[in-house]
């Protein structure tokens, strides 16, 4: 029976078990992108209009907040796009790595109306839009939803995609968020 | 089973006799042969599988039983006198069995099994689990793609099908349809498939049915011996290599088995499936050591695989959905072959230590006892900017023991009272450094079992009740999707009981009866009641429901055997189970609205649910040497409560397979050669509201394979050629989550070698 001493040593193995985890640590979520901030600045007046969509908590949780601006009929605005993870102080720009790694991203724009024109006014290594830097151009009174996307790893070489054509650009969503624009 | 009884003897004058029976039928098989290797002499078993060698010197001898169809077995035996023997060969399943003091008892079931072969193991080594119990009737696979595959016997899969690593329930990340076992299947010598009512004895058995891959005896034999195979599969350019080495003196006996696996991107018939290779590594040693009147056993095995994802299908939100389902071929897909795996990919690494004692003190007792460490490691690599692609997305870690203790009183040879405690504690942890929130938080899992079973077993008649409770508390730390980020700590408590009384009988020669009934109880899994958050192998939003209930299953079998000698055999099993409270991840039609766009909601609900079909299965011999099997499998589920069709339940199938064995031509022996025909109906019991795309449409496979040994200097040399796919079909499986962007593989040809001596 001396070969049950099995037993207990298998108890022993038990004893240092944990009765509960340990608090468990919070991950920094440095990649993650809470607010993307459009700037439109009017060419002639320095006017300076804001779009923001902002997502604290991320995926579920709360909604997001989103705010917008009007536009101008027949006027040029140089835009910036700001991609930030506010959740951070201070906040991390995340657009300073994706125009490091301007080669593998892009943003698109879309919507649909002839009023507004929007025209990529950066480039990558390649020679290839990137879309941080963009120039809109609006005509006569008009409102639509403008649908922001950013592709990580789309195929630059795709037909359409270098004039903004996102429909052969594949890769995967990093950023997709609608905006109401209004042009009075 | 095999047994020796000692006589008289004299200089070369021994005589060796017995008979061979075959397991099943219980009766003589005929025609089997019987060899002494050292002394050259043998002879084939009579009608009624009597044997008898004469004129034997005394020494130390190879026997070699060996039968068409059945895999031959080399029994080292020390001959002196006069000697019988009664061997048992496993004739319809091509497994020898044998017993032995360490071997566990295979009398007094009830329940319908099936099982699959070392020989038919080996001869597949590089495919997964899932892959290699797909041949079974009642069995599919659940795939998110070529590398992850998980059993699914009779519509359950994940938290609901106990899988058994050497009588070891394994504990992994069994959630989730992007999660495969974490199990070689050729590290064991036999793969069984309960696909009863439940079986009581285990811990974690639920609701069903049970798959255990179990060790086999290490046979008596006092020299080294073992196997070294290599395959090659031509589709992803895979290179498969298998060693096995075993010895056992005496008392002490050993065996060692490693098997590697490295393949590349697989070909669907028009194009490569981008970064669908797999790196696999698996070694096991298994040892036993008997002492009077106990016998010991030592297990250790690591697991350790590297899987590609197909990179078409890592999208992000519902938008890169619905494009994937434009694609004729799917995004990122390259013209040149490649052994890379990127991103998005998985590596597994998963040990198991185990060591069970087994002692027999009088005839009539028999105890069990058993311990088991496992240390499970999962790293999810997604593809993530600014060089974070080698930083794993998900990254959990699990450390789990179990411990055993079982008790056996025969109060006869026919009827037997076995109980036991059992316990398992689960620690999961996730790793910060992945810097996403995690899907399935910390927890630690405490749980208790004990059983107790009554089984009788006569002649004809087998009949057995047993019943269960567990209890298992969880202790859980979540950290908030709300900001600013905290813990939040949740307790449960869970009280579960299984009960089943299942019944066997013979009728004559040829019928055979059983039902059986099971009443079982499954605890909500942590990762059913706290995921949150973005589950890149659903694509979609997973949200846990901390109110989750136990779901109550009752199933109810019944298995109808008719067997005509050896020409014709038919089993028919229906099957009907009943799930309160059915805890399933309902599409929910929702979207939720993020930075990154919108994507499906996924919940945790419960429901009413039932699950009911039939598994049919026919053998038939065709003149001498030719053989035939068919097979049918039907499933239908249904919510109850909401009147509609369950969600990733397996199509109907089909599967005829014809074979023709040759004993000998041209020095080789055991040919066989063989032709199959798959055809998988289409799903349509589904709801087009109930999924993105409907399900795909029905499709027909076809397969021919080829095998054959000869002798080649003190050992045997194997060949075996298979052709999977023959005609380059292009298909789509209703559960393969890769359906919404490629095509399954296309024809591959697999050649392997193996020399064992």
């Amino acid at each position: 029976m001396k070969h049950l001493a099995i037993l207990p040593l298998a108890a022993l193995a038990f004893a240092g078990c944990k009765e509960e985890p340990d608090d468990p640590i919070i991950p920094n979520e440095e990649e993650f992108i809470s607010t993307v901030k459009l700037e439109l600045i009017e060419a002639q007046t320095n006017d300076t209009l804001w779009f923001q969509f902002t997502d604290l908590d991320g995926d579920g949780g709360n909604d997001p907040v989103i705010s917008i601006d009007t536009l101008s009929t027949g006027s040029i605005y140089q835009a910036n796009l700001y991609l930030l993870n506010e959740t951070e102080t201070p906040a991390d720009s995340i657009h300073n790595e994706v125009e490091e790694e301007g080669l593998e991203h892009q943003v698109f724009f879309q919507f649909s109306s002839n009023d507004l024109s929007i025209s990529y006014s950066d480039s990558d290594t390649d020679g290839n839009p990137i879309g941080l830097e963009t120039e809109w151009e609006t005509n006569n009174e008009t409102q639509t939803i403008l649908t922001l996307t950013l592709r990580h790893e789309p195929n630059k070489d795709a037909p359409g995609v270098a004039d903004g054509d996102i429909s052969q650009a594949g890769g995967e969503t990093d950023v997709e968020v609608d905006f109401p624009i209004y042009i009075k | 089973m095999l047994f020796s009884l000692a006589g008289k003897g004299q200089d070369c004058k021994i005589e060796l006799s017995g008979r061979v029976f075959d397991q099943d039928t219980q009766e003589g098989l005929p025609f089997a042969s019987i060899y002494l290797q050292e002394s050259r002499q043998g002879t084939v078993s009579d009608s009624l599988g009597y044997f008898r060698i004469s004129g034997i010197c005394p020494g130390d001898y190879h026997i070699v039983f060996s039968h068409i169809g059945c895999e031959s077995l080399s029994l080292f035996l020390s001959l002196k006198k006069d000697t019988l023997i009664q061997a048992k060969l496993d004739h319809h399943q091509h497994v020898l069995q044998e017993i032995t003091l360490e071997s566990e008892r295979e009398a007094f079931e009830t329940q319908s099994q099936s099982k699959i072969g070392k020989s038919e193991i080996e001869s597949k080594a590089s495919q997964s689990l899932g892959q290699q119990l797909e041949r079974l009737p009642g069995v599919e696979i659940i795939q998110n793609g070529e590398g992850v595959a998980k059993p699914m016997v009779h519509g359950l899969t994940g938290n609901r099908l106990l899988i058994l690593n050497q009588g070891v329930p394994l504990v992994g990340q069994q959630w989730g349809q992007d999660h495969a076992p974490e199990i070689d299947p050729v590290t064991g010598n036999e793969l069984r498939v309960i696909k009863g009512v439940g079986a009581v004895e285990y811990l974690g058995s639920t609701l069903g049915s049970v798959v255990s891959l179990e060790p086999g005896v290490i046979v008596q034999e006092p020299h080294l011996h073992g196997k070294a195979r290599y395959e090659f599969q031509s589709n992803g350019r895979g290179h498969g290599l298998l060693l096995k080495l075993q010895k056992r003196p005496k008392k002490f006996g050993w065996r060692f088995t490693a098997n590697l696996k490295r393949s590349g991107d697989n070909h669907s018939p028009d194009y490569f499936l981008n970064n669908t290779g797999q790196a696999l590594g698996s070694f096991a040693l298994h040892s036993v050591y008997v002492l009077k009147d106990w016998s010991f056993k030592a297990n250790l095995s690591s697991f350790i695989n590297e899987i590609g994802i197909l990179r078409g299908a890592h999208i992000s939100n519902l938008t890169d959905l619905e494009s994937a389902f434009t694609q004729e071929t799917p995004y990122f897909t390259e013209e040149d072959f490649s052994y890379v795996l990127d991103a998005p990919r998985q590596w597994v690494a998963h040990h198991t230590f185990s060591v069970s004692g087994k002692y027999i003190p009088q005839e009539r007792h028999e105890i069990n006892v058993k311990y088991a460490l496992q240390l499970n490691s999962r790293k999810e690599f997604d593809v993530r900017r600014s060089g974070r692609t080698d930083i794993p997305a998900l990254f959990l870690k699990q450390t789990s023991q179990f411990i055993e203790a079982k008790h056996a009183y025969y109060f006869s040879e026919n009827l037997r009272l076995s109980s036991g405690i059992q316990h398992q504690y689960i620690l999961n942890t996730n790793q910060p450094e992945t810097g996403i929130l995690p899907l399935i938080p910390d927890y630690v899992s405490n749980k208790m079992g004990i059983f107790s079973k009554i089984a009788y077993d006569h002649n004809d008649l087998a009949v057995s009740l047993g019943g269960r409770g567990d209890f298992e508390a969880q202790n859980i730390a979540s950290i908030s999707n709300s900001i600013p980020r905290e813990i939040i700590r949740y307790q449960n408590q869970f009280f579960g009981f299984q009960a089943m009384a299942g019944g066997s009988k013979r009728f004559g020669e040829s019928i055979e009866l059983g039902l059986n009934f099971g009443l079982a109880q499954r605890n909500p899994a942590v990762n059913e009641l706290y995921s949150q958050g973005l589950h890149q192998g659903v694509s979609g939003i997973e949200e846990g429901n901390p109110d989750l209930k136990p779901e109550t299953g009752q199933k109810i079998s019944f298995d109808l055997v008719y067997e005509k000698e050896h020409d014709w055999s038919v089993q028919v099993s229906p099957y009907h189970q009943i799930i309160d409270d059915y805890i399933y991840l309902n599409p929910t039609g929702e979207t939720r609205l993020t930075i990154r766009g919108a994507f499906p909601v996924y919940a945790y609900e419960q429901t009413r649910a039932r699950i009911m079909g039939f598994d049919l299965t026919s053998g038939f011999g065709l003149g001498e040497t030719w053989h035939g099997n068919f097979s049918y499998s039907f499933l239908k589920g249904q919510d109850l409560s909401e009147n509609q069709p369950l969600i990733y339940m397996p199509a109907n199938r089909a599967l005829l397979s014809l074979n023709k064995e040759v004993q000998s031509i041209f020095g080789f022996k055991h040919l066989e050669i063989e032709g199959r025909i798959k055809h998988v109906f289409k799903q349509n019991h589904l709801n087009p509201d109930q999924d993105f795309l409907p399900s795909p449409d029905a499709y027909t496979l076809c397969g021919i394979s080829f095998s054959a040994d000869r002798k080649m200097g003190k050992g045997d040399l194997k060949v075996n050629l298979e052709v999977s796919n023959l005609f380059n079909v292009k298909y789509r499986d209703y559960l393969n989550r890769l359906r919404y962007f490629s095509d399954e593989i296309g024809r591959n040809f697999r050649i392997g070698v193996q020399y064992s001596f």
